[in-house]
Parts: structure tokens; C-alpha cells; sequence
């Protein structure tokens, strides 16, 4: 038996590996010029709207939470194509008859698929922030980028974490990778907000435990009341995500979400 | 093919949310200070010109001052007059209270401002300055003059930057224990016999 | 374990959810160098012990040992002198060959000068060196599956398990892999090939193992199972009429025929088992004399394996 130094740097060097391959997976396909456009174009429309037909708003706080309010869909897009099809690719097209049967443990070729997902997911979120982020020197100058930009990207960060695991949960369950892309897509962007939405306004109860209420804090952050949605008063919100409670509640999903995908995928592998 | 469906679906929807967002935040125009003027059926010139505050947008916690000017426009002096704000502190349901009131003076053909100062707490709030004459002058009908604006507050910054900095930690610690875990399990004298 | 022995094992036992016993109690050993075939027919269990071998599936009970290794328990150690091709695997289409094969080249910790070695080895082994830069999407299913052979031979393995591994190859490539198993021979490479094809078997292993029902209930040399199969004559016959109750009672009486089964409606296969090849012309007389209008009349060798098979099966029976 080998020495347990050399057996994890052999791990260490497989989960690389398996990034590595699943980035030139990634790389190669339509998706990546997808997710980037989106995360160049939506802050784009934040700047040009305005810019042609209404005004600016005062500060850049408000500016950046309005711009960023879209984070949130586009991490689920990115996250959904990056991971929605990372394990049941593999059962779907059999490729896995090929890359399973390898001297690797499953674990490091999961996790290695895991953080290959990640990876991508995170630079779109990076090079939206980046585009929020020249915007708002571009009109507001450089004094007005505070830290709340830094707060904000570092909790999307997070949320990019917890929705990769729940669309790589789908795509270990499934057996289809456009099921397990769809379904991840729809239960990050529809089935968690509207349950979080009947507890909060009928229910009248703080759905803390929803990773999607707790995603709220990515625009919370700038502490600017918005008032998007009309009504009297302009605002509906009954509660707001506490920020520790949040990001805990994120990170858990995320370790929930991605072990459980992790231990499916081992059980059922090539049946 | 399918996949090619799911992107333009996506496209649509997303791009469906984002235009009635950009649409409904740039009509409202947040930031705005909203004034209202409440038409006076002035029978004599008299009334609140002005209701300012010194702030546009401040942050909750501060303090805020707020301008009211009265003027009086008519050649005699009036007595004293009461002045009432009204504070709407929750957004929903505008629920009216006493915020200050002041017994004031104010001489003829000339305007006076006075100034209150007010703690800000979060969310929007709307100040109705009412004044109202105690004194009866005589064969004259004198009908309350008000004035109201909305102010927004935003509320404290939350949160710092350190806790997402360890959550990301804690994430990515946990993740890479995982890949180190089954080397040591493996050589874990009573789980090889587990499983043998 | 001996060291000659590099595949071992030892009571298989594979469970589905279903209560279905995919492979139940298989146990055998293959000695270094040796081309085993793995032979059954579809659902013997053939697959599922393929997979348990190459660590896609757990057993239920018992333990697959490679080079000593338990498969499941240390699939690095077990697993890192394996080449495998397990039915009809997918390929990444948005690679090219040579990133493909990189890919596992350094999986197996293959160096780099090595990998750019083999890559243009292997391509040209399977006909696929001017596609070496091509998008792998753009191949057709034959491409695909010679790439996925040299996939599974890339690594320059001493044992090599395959599973089926003509499925889907015009006869050319059949012939091709067919010669490239048999060169493995020389090369003192260790060949586990499992196949329901018993000709396929015969032509490129030493010795066969029978499955039946997920159990083992033969294990004999290709030699002798030649022997066994050259007693067997099997005419596939088609008639003019359809058969009836009173035809099939009248050619069951003929000395000739050892067994007669009915196919179709005016199809027969006849079975002779003396050796003797007269007796296919001396069948087809008696046939003819007895006054049956024959429209063909073939004697066949294709499909020996089913018939090896339901001998197999009767053999279990018996026990």
C-alpha cells in the first residue's frame, strides 16, 4: 500500500485533472459565450436605459443594487448550463463508461466535475461585477465604489456555491441532462421563491431556511430601499435575510446539496 | 436541438423580467423627494410655502432637519399659530402621529422657517406639516393650510466583509477535506474490517 | 494470490432493487497472458460482472481482484494497468482525438513525450491519425467506437476487458480489432472478452467461460468446445406449406434428425448431432422423399451460440 502522502497528492492531482477537462469541456461549447454575453450585456442595459431615456439614480449604491438585483438570474442560468448536466451527461451519453473505469477514486472525479461547474459560474458573476463596476465609475467616478460592491460580490460568491450544488444535486438524481438542467433552473428561479413568497406574505412567516430569500442579501448589501413593484409606498417587503443567518444558511446548502449529489452519483455510477 | 429551445426560453424570460424591472424602477424614480401641495382655499394669504428637509436621501440613524416655512402675506400680524408634523413611519400603513408642534408668530408681509430635528429610521416616510390659527379673527374664514413631502431613508449598510470571505473559506475547506478523506478512511484499521 | 493469476473472483453476487440477481456466485481466475471469452446470452450477467471488474458497479457480496487489488476497495492500484471498453461508451464531442486521449493519458500518469507518442500510434492503429485534430462531434458511430478503442488500449495496459467490443463495426473493423485481440497474444497482454457471439469468442480466445442465469457452468478451452460443436449440424429449412402438428410428428420419426424445432410458420431448424457431414445431404433427401416442398434449405453455424447455450442450460438442469 502506498504511502498516504502519495495517495492524497494522487487525489489532489485527479480532482485537477478532472477540472481541468471539464473547463475544456466547457470551453468548447455555445454555453460559455452565452453566460459571458449575458454577464456583459444585462449591466450594459442597467447603463444604456437610463442613459438614453431616464436618469441615473443619485447615488451608486442604488445604481449597483439596481444592476445587480440580476445577478441572481444570471448565476442560475450560468449555474444551471455549467452543472445542469455535469453527472447525468455522463449517464446519458455513456461517457462515463469511459471515465469511470479509470485508476481515480469516483469522489475526486465528482468533485473535480463540482468545481469545474463552479469555476465557470463564478467568472460570469466576476465579469458582471466587473461591468457594474466600470459603470459605476463611469458615472459616478472612482470615489464611489465602496465596499459594499466587494460585500455584495463576495455574498454572490457564496450563492454561486449553493446553486451550482442544487442544479449538480439534479443533474446526479436525473437521468436526462436536459431534466436535470430545467429542473435545476426551475426550482432555483421559480419552485424556492414561490415558496419563500407564500411564507413570507401569506403565511406571514420569515422563510429564512430558502437559499433563494437568503440570495436577497446580494443586493441588501447596498442597504438602498428600492422601489420597484409599485404599491403604496412602492415596497412589499414584509422581512429582509439576516446577513450571518444567510450566508450560513447558503453555505449549507451548498454542503447539503453537494454530498447528496455526490453520494447518488457513487450509488448508482454506470447501472 | 432541445437545448437550443431551453436557451431561447431562457433569454426570453429573463429578458421579459429585466425590461418591466428597468421599467418600473426607472418610472418610480426612488431617489426623487415627492412634494405634494395640498391646494388652500386661502381666503387670506397665509399658509406653509415650504416643507424641506435637510438631507435627500440620508442613512438611517442620522439626524435630519426639517424645514418649514410659513408666510404671511398680509398686512397685519398674526398671533400665535399651532403647528402640528404628522410622521408616517411605517410605509404600509401610514400610520399617522404627533411628531412636534410649536405656538408660532409671524409678522406681516414677512416669512419665517422653522426647524425640527428628527432621527432617521429606515424606509419612507411622509411629513405633513399642518398649521392652524388659534386666534379668531374677526369676519374672516380661515381654512388650515398643509403641506406634505416623502422622505426615503436608506437603511445601515448591513453585514462586513469578512463573514462571506469565511463561508467561502468554510466551502471550499470542507469541499477540499472531502477529496483528502477516503486516503485516510481507507487505512482506518476497524473500517477495513467493516468492510472486508 | 499467485502471481500468474491477474484476474480473480470470488462469489459474485449482484443484486438489483428489483430482487433481480444480475450475477449470482460467479467465481473464476485468468492466468497473465491469457485471452479468456466471457460468453452468454443478453441478460446472463456478462455486463454487470464487466462493471463490478472495472469498478462501475459495487457487488452485493463477494470481491473482484485485479493484480490482488480488490477492484471496489483500491481502484487506483487495481484499476491503473487496466485498458476497458464497456459496450458502447459516448466520447466527448466538443474534443478533438488528441485532447481526448491527453486527457487519459495523464489519468494513467503516462509522461508527456509518451502521450504525444501513443496518441499518434493508436490513431493510426485505428485508422482515425488524419482526424487527430477534428472535433470528435463530427465523426460517424464507427469513428466514435474505434476511438473509444484506442481509448481503452492507449495506455499500453497487460490487461485489457472488453465487453463486446464489435458491437456496432462494419466487418472491416470487425476483422481489424478481431486481429488487433489476437496480436495482444504476443505481447503477453492479459484479454478478459465478454460477447453472446460464440464464433467472435472462438476465433480469438484460449478459453471460454459460460454464463447462464448469472452463474458460471462451464469453463472449457476453445479447442475443446470446437470439438463439442463440430457434433452439431444445424439446418435452418424453410418449406413450401406451413407446418402442422402431423408434419412435425413425421420429421421428428425420421432416424436422421436428432431434434426439429419450428421457427415460423414454414420455418424449421433440424438438428443432427452424429458429426458426420453426410448426414446434411442425407437429411435433406429424406426430407424431400417424405414429401416436403423445400424452398431453402441451409445449414447453419451462425447461430452454434444458442444453441451451445441451451446444451448449457440443460447441462444445469441436470445437476
Amino acid at each position: 500500500m502506498k504511502s498516504i502522502r502519495d495517495d492524497i497528492a494522487e487525489d489532489l492531482y485527479n480532482t485537477w485533472l478532472t477540472i481541468s477537462f471539464e473547463l475544456k469541456n466547457h470551453f468548447r461549447r455555445k454555453r460559455v459565450i452565452i453566460s459571458f454575453s449575458l454577464a456583459v450585456i444585462l449591466p450594459l442595459i442597467f447603463y444604456v436605459v437610463p442613459k438614453i431615456w431616464a436618469e441615473f439614480p443619485d447615488s451608486a449604491d442604488e445604481f449597483a443594487s439596481l444592476s445587480l438585483s440580476f445577478v441572481n438570474l444570471l448565476i442560475i442560468i450560468a449555474g444551471s448550463l455549467f452543472a445542469g448536466d455535469v453527472i447525468s451527461g455522463e449517464f446519458e451519453e455513456k461517457t462515463g463508461l469511459l471515465l469511470f473505469p479509470t485508476p481515480q477514486r469516483h469522489m475526486t472525479i465528482f468533485i473535480g466535475k463540482y468545481i469545474g461547474a463552479l469555476i465557470p459560474t463564478m467568472m460570469v458573476v466576476s465579469i458582471y461585477y466587473l461591468t457594474t463596476s466600470v459603470e459605476v465609475i463611469g458615472i459616478y467616478g472612482t470615489g464611489a465604489l465602496n465596499h459594499n460592491m466587494a460585500k455584495s460580490f463576495l455574498v454572490a460568491l457564496v450563492y454561486t456555491t449553493s446553486a451550482v450544488s442544487v442544479v449538480f444535486f439534479f443533474s446526479s438524481l436525473l437521468q436526462r441532462k436536459i431534466t436535470s438542467m430545467l429542473l435545476g433552473f426551475f426550482s432555483l428561479m421559480m419552485i424556492l421563491p414561490v415558496i419563500s413568497n407564500v411564507l413570507q406574505f401569506i403565511v406571514e412567516v420569515e422563510p429564512w431556511y430558502i437559499v433563494t430569500y437568503s440570495a436577497g442579501l446580494i443586493t441588501d448589501v447596498f442597504a438602498v430601499t428600492m422601489t420597484i413593484g409599485g404599491g403604496p409606498g412602492g415596497q412589499f417587503l414584509l422581512f429582509t435575510p439576516d446577513f450571518h443567518l444567510g450566508l450560513v444558511v447558503m453555505v449549507v446548502y451548498t454542503l447539503v446539496f453537494l454530498f447528496l449529489g455526490i453520494l447518488i452519483s457513487i450509488k448508482r455510477r454506470m447501472r | 436541438m432541445r437545448c437550443k429551445y431551453y436557451f431561447v426560453v431562457l433569454i426570453v424570460v429573463g429578458m421579459m423580467m429585466l425590461s418591466s424591472t428597468l421599467l418600473c424602477s426607472f418610472q418610480a424614480e426612488p431617489s426623487k423627494m415627492i412634494e405634494q401641495d395640498v391646494p388652500d382655499e386661502e381666503v387670506i394669504d397665509v399658509g406653509i410655502s415650504n416643507l424641506t428637509f435637510s438631507k435627500e436621501k440620508p442613512r438611517e440613524g442620522e439626524n435630519v432637519t426639517i424645514f418649514v416655512t410659513v408666510m404671511n402675506n398680509e398686512s397685519m400680524d398674526l398671533g400665535e399659530l399651532t403647528f402640528i408634523d404628522k410622521v408616517n413611519i411605517t410605509l404600509m400603513h401610514f400610520e399617522d402621529f404627533l411628531f412636534a408642534w410649536e405656538n408660532i408668530t409671524v409678522g406681516a408681509n414677512s416669512s419665517k422657517t422653522f426647524e425640527f430635528t428628527w432621527q432617521a429610521t429606515s424606509g419612507m416616510h411622509s411629513f405633513t406639516a399642518v398649521m392652524f390659527f388659534e386666534i379668531q379673527l374677526l369676519n374672516m374664514s380661515l381654512p388650515w393650510s398643509s403641506r406634505s413631502a416623502i422622505l426615503e431613508v436608506d437603511p445601515e449598510p448591513i453585514g462586513n466583509l469578512y463573514f462571506p470571505v469565511a463561508m467561502l473559506l468554510v466551502v471550499f475547506g470542507i469541499v477540499g477535506a472531502a477529496i483528502l478523506a477516503p486516503a485516510f478512511f481507507e487505512r482506518i484499521p476497524y473500517l477495513q474490517q467493516k468492510r472486508r | 494470490m499467485a502471481d500468474s493469476i491477474v484476474i480473480k473472483t470470488e462469489g459474485l453476487v449482484k443484486e438489483f432493487g428489483d430482487g433481480v440477481r444480475a450475477v449470482d456466485g460467479v467465481s473464476f481466475e485468468i492466468e497473465r497472458g491469457e485471452i479468456v471469452g466471457y460468453l452468454g446470452p443478453n441478460g446472463a450477467g456478462k455486463t454487470t460482472t464487466i462493471k463490478i471488474l472495472t469498478n462501475l458497479i459495487k457487488p452485493t457480496s463477494g470481491r473482484a481482484l485485479i493484480n490482488g487489488f480488490d477492484v471496489n476497495r483500491h481502484p487506483k492500484d487495481a484499476l491503473k494497468d487496466v485498458g476497458s471498453l464497456i459496450g458502447v461508451p459516448g466520447v466527448y464531442s466538443y474534443l478533438t482525438p488528441a485532447e481526448f486521449l491527453n486527457y487519459f493519458g495523464r489519468v494513467y500518469r503516462m509522461p508527456k513525450e509518451k502521450i504525444d507518442q501513443r496518441i499518434e500510434e493508436v490513431l493510426k492503429m485505428v485508422d482515425l491519425l488524419k482526424w487527430k485534430d477534428s472535433k470528435i462531434g463530427t465523426f460517424s458511430t464507427g469513428m466514435e467506437r474505434r476511438l473509444a478503442i484506442a481509448r481503452s488500449i492507449f495506455h499500453d495496459p497487460s490487461i485489457l476487458i472488453l465487453d463486446e467490443p464489435v458491437l456496432g463495426l462494419d466487418p472491416e473493423g470487425i476483422k481489424e480489432i478481431r486481429e488487433l485481440i489476437k496480436s495482444f497474444q504476443k505481447e503477453d497482454v492479459t484479454v478478459f472478452l465478454s460477447s453472446h457471439l460464440l464464433d467472435e469468442v472462438s476465433r480469438v480466445c484460449d478459453s471460454v467461460i459460460f454464463l447462464y442465469g448469472g452463474k458460471v457452468i462451464e469453463r472449457d478451452s476453445v479447442k475443446k468446445i470446437d470439438e463439442i460443436l463440430k457434433q452439431y449440424r444445424l439446418i435452418d429449412v424453410e418449406l413450401l406449406n406451413s407446418i402442422n402438428e402431423h408434419d412435425l410428428n413425421k420429421l421428428k420419426d425420421m432416424e436422421v434428425i436428432d431434434q426439429v424445432q419450428k421457427l415460423g410458420e414454414n420455418r424449421l431448424r433440424l438438428t443432427k448431432t452424429d458429426g458426420d457431414p453426410v448426414s446434411t445431404a442425407e437429411i435433406l433427401r429424406e426430407v424431400v422423399e417424405n414429401g416436403f416442398k423445400v424452398v431453402s434449405y441451409s445449414p447453419e453455424r451462425s447461430n452454434l451460440e444458442d444453441f451451445y447455450v441451451s446444451l448449457m442450460k440443460e447441462k444445469e438442469g441436470s445437476r
